[in-house]
């Protein structure tokens, strides 16, 4: 998977501007505040359909120009075939288009382009609330798997309706009736979500063990669990356990009305030497092991897609020393890599490869 | 925003309110009639005025009929152990044109859904109830459309028809005729091997 060439428009703090990448490693550089990390998040769009940093497209406008719209165009090869992906967004909507057709629903866009980005943000898997998790985990499965993306759209779907059944006024037997309906086709549903999840789960689990344990030094040892309504589960009846306990609930979710039990309010339970990492992991240890889950998450695309996803790094290599720095892009070293930060002599030095760099300010590319 | 003489103005806002109607269009229409003969612009008008006086709901039903019971529900050749209940009178139509269904119909008047504010008991389907107790039926067949709000609809209404003994039946839903399995999404796709049908 290469990115040939990004065409911004009207997009973040570019009006228009093209940029072209080299298959290796390509170096973005400039000051904080120009527009690095724009670039990789309209890259990372392409194979998302969303943004890694609001769920709002509108933010994304180019608040300075008149227009009320923002294009992506990107150009890229998928198994040596050229491909074209653009993502437009106006008053009327987005509207996703590959290869010039119009795909009529969003999850048309997954497993078209994939690409895996790594951010200082990504710290938040380990330290951040129970949703980070969540987000991390579903955000990846539905960029190998879009039969997974609709499956949420469905559940996300009708979780809207049963908590506005909850929030509605008066309590009657067609309204319990109805909720227990709710209930069993959310037992359905949302025991497939977490199906998957705990799949998917099963093989992160082992492979960002070997990870972490290596750039660890041998020294940490990760474990990762499923955490269903407060108890860690297998892939056991999931729909019957899930069934059960939504019965239990229902009564203190007519109360309070809200809904309590389901893969919504799940989580995943990171533990470096035994210790939950979120309350007990030192500074280094939540960045190995944000490293450690997105390097695993790499492979696992690569063997369910077969084919290489595009690397992106943000502002991520400067925090790690030179040896790390090295092991990483060593480890992709087939992959192409995009990479940002302020100081391009302190990333990669000695690198005997070619590397492209792209130089922006203030919303341009530099040549 | 542009304002225009009241009586235009109204007329836009009168289309707005008209279901996939924007300002946009709304305006194209407006000025549409305006430039209509004024006999034209007079026939449109009184046909809205002549519907909304005849046209009832069936009160056997739930179709929008001129006569009470509705034509469909007056024909006594159809097949009575049958009801077909879909979402909109619309649909009626629609199955009719098939002219594989011969049994009668019920029209819910939309689906149950909560965030839009209709619930069990907003929908025509306490006098389906009523039909079945009282009438000789040995299927119903849900009709309503597969999206999430259709499908617990029908599930909930085949709660409701439970204790009654029929059999409940839900249409298949699948690939349209003529398009190809490639390029079928996979929400459908799946849709289709959950209605597959044994065929040796
Ligand atoms: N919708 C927008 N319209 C115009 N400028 C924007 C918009 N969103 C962000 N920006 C600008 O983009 C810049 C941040 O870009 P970013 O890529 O995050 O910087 P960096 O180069 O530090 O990675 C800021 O100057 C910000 O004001
Ligand atoms: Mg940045
Ligand atoms: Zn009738």
């Amino acid at each position: 998977m290469i990115v040939k060439s990004l065409t911004l428009t009207n997009f973040r703090n570019y009006v228009q501007q093209t940029v072209e990448f080299d298959n290796g490693i390509n170096i973005i550089h400039g000051k904080n505040g120009q527009g690095k990390t724009n670039i990789l998040e309209s890259i990372f769009m392409c194979s998302a359909a969303k943004s890694p940093r609001t769920s709002n497209f509108k933010e994304m406008v180019n608040m300075d120009t008149n227009d009320d719209f923002f294009v992506i165009s990107m150009d890229y090869s998928f198994r040596d075939m050229d491909s074209n992906i653009k993502i437009k967004y106006d008053n009327r909507g987005k509207t996703f288009i590959y290869n010039d057709i119009v795909l009529d629903k969003v999850g048309e866009l997954m497993t078209r382009f994939l690409s895996i980005l790594f951010t200082p943000e990504d710290l938040y898997i380990i330290k951040g609330g129970p949703e980070c998790r969540r987000r991390f985990l579903d955000m990846f499965i539905c960029q190998v798997d879009k039969g997974y993306f609709y499956l949420l759209q469905k559940y996300n779907r009708l979780l809207k309706q049963k908590s506005s059944c909850l929030k509605a006024d008066a309590d009657s037997s067609e309204k319990e009736t109805y909720i227990h309906v709710l209930n069993d086709y959310m037992a359905d549903i949302g025991s497939k979500v977490i199906d998957k999840r705990l799949s998917v789960l099963r093989e992160m689990k082992e492979k960002t063990y070997a990870i972490h344990k290596n750039i660890s030094n041998g020294l940490e040892e990760i474990d990762l669990n499923y955490v269903f309504s407060g108890k860690k589960i297998d892939d056991h009846n999931v729909k019957e356990t899930m069934n059960q306990k939504l019965d239990e609930s229902l009564e203190k979710e007519l109360l309070r009305k809200v809904c309590l039990v389901g893969p919504h309010r799940d989580d995943i339970e990171i533990r470096i030497n035994e210790k939950d990492a979120r309350t007990f992991g030192s500074q280094g240890q939540i960045r190995t092991a944000a490293l450690s889950l997105k390097l695993c998450q790499a492979d696992i695309m690569e063997k369910k897609c077969g084919e290489k996803p595009v690397v992106l790094l943000d502002d991520v290599l400067s925090e790690l020393d030179i040896g790390r720095q090295r092991a990483i892009v060593e480890k992709f070293q087939k992959n192409q890599i995009i990479i940002t930060c302020t100081d391009k002599e302190k990333i990669l030095e000695n690198n005997n490869g070619s590397i492209r760099y792209i130089f922006v300010q203030k919303g341009k590319i530099i040549v | 925003m542009i304002r225009y003489t009241s009586s235009i103005e109204k007329l836009i806002e009168s289309f707005m309110k008209l279901p996939g109607i924007g300002r946009k269009t709304a305006k194209r229409l407006a000025f549409h009639i305006l430039e209509m003969p004024k006999e034209k612009a007079e026939e449109i008008a009184q046909s809205i005025l002549d519907a909304r006086k005849n046209i009832i709901t069936c009160s056997v039903c739930g179709d929008l009929t001129d006569t009470d019971p509705c034509r469909i529900c007056s024909d006594k050749r159809r097949d009575s152990a049958l009801i077909c209940v879909v979402q909109e009178p619309g649909d009626i139509m629609a199955m009719e044109r098939t002219g594989q269904y011969f049994g009668y119909y019920h029209v819910l008047h939309g689906v149950i859904s909560p965030m839009d504010g209709i619930g069990p008991n907003d929908i025509n389907l306490k006098s389906l109830l009523t039909r079945v107790s009282e009438n000789d039926i040995k299927e119903v067949i849900l009709a309503v459309n597969p999206t999430v709000e259709g499908e617990a609809t029908a599930m909930y209404i085949s709660k409701l028809l439970a204790p009654f003994g029929v059999t409940v039946s839900r249409i298949a839903h699948g690939i349209p005729v003529g398009s190809d399995i490639e390029y079928t999404d996979e929400v459908t796709l799946a849709k289709a091997i959950e209605g597959r049908r044994v065929i040796r």
